[in-house]
């Protein structure tokens, strides 16, 4: 059986992503100490979107052992009016997910944390899915700035998703 | 073999069925057992839609969101679907499981 096989017999739970995002954050990070910052950027950008993607979830009502199936379905619905409609990046896109998660919080009377859109216009101006397919040129200092803000939305994350 | 020019998305064969079914418990609740129908209301912006059916054996979470949230927003409309932000199918031992009833 393949690794695919064997990740695909369970279903993705919001705990999943949320440990995943981790995960990919601390993965990032070694691809920042071993000087490969355009592949640090990306998988730091992945981290982002899962952070930003559990919180959503959890905020919309969503407990950890959610399939998050159930949880995109509505967002891909033909029902569905964003509050941005750019950015979708077949479901990566970190400016749809922050603004998703603005709305849901404001229609609940949440406040977010200022800093919160400062360092999503940081990661938005440096990250988006298809970078993979680029070879890169992201200097030391350029990855390192982008996955400090990737640590703000995970040591922020407990308040983004309450 | 005929020459098509637009990709036809491929249904699960019961799917229309088990939607009818959602659509006519939404317009008409009745004693049935099953579905059991679950709609959570948190706050005014937000809807949860569970509906618990042993008939969801087998299909994947994603078959069985698409088939509650194409229901819900047939019987209540655009608006009141465009609220849910959790659509989730589960069997009965599923829904014990998580704690839902």
């Amino acid at each position: 059986m393949g690794y695919r096989a064997v990740l695909e017999t369970t279903q993705e739970t919001v705990q999943d992503v949320a440990l995943a995002a981790q995960r990919r954050l601390d993965e990032a990070s070694t691809l920042l100490t071993y000087n490969r910052y355009h592949t640090a950027i990306y998988v730091g950008g992945l981290s982002a979107e899962m952070f930003l993607k559990t919180a959503c979830f959890i905020v919309g009502g969503a407990n950890l052992a959610a399939p998050t199936a159930a949880l995109m379905t509505p967002l891909k619905h033909k029902n569905y009016t964003p509050p941005y409609k750019g950015d979708w990046e077949g479901g990566h896109g970190l400016w749809f997910w922050s603004q998703e998660l603005l709305a849901r919080r404001r229609g609940q009377g949440k406040r977010t944390p200022n800093r919160f859109m400062q360092v999503l216009a940081a990661l938005y101006s440096d990250w988006f899915v298809s970078m993979r397919y680029r070879p890169g040129s992201a200097t030391r200092d350029e990855s390192a700035a982008f996955l400090y803000n990737v640590e703000w939305l995970a040591n922020n994350h407990s308040i983004l998703r309450r | 073999m005929p020459v098509r020019e637009n990709l036809a998305h491929a249904a699960i064969p019961e799917e229309a069925e088990l939607r009818r079914q959602i659509e006519a418990e939404l317009q008409q609740p009745t004693n049935n057992p099953e579905p059991v129908i679950i709609i959570e209301r948190p706050n005014p912006t937000t809807t949860h839609l569970f509906v618990i059916w042993s008939r969801f054996d087998g299909l994947e979470q994603i078959v069985r969101s698409r088939i509650i949230l194409d229901a819900f927003g047939a019987v209540r409309g655009e608006h009141e679907a465009s609220n849910v932000t959790v659509s989730m199918g589960l069997t009965p031992a599923e829904a014990g499981r998580m704690g839902i009833s």
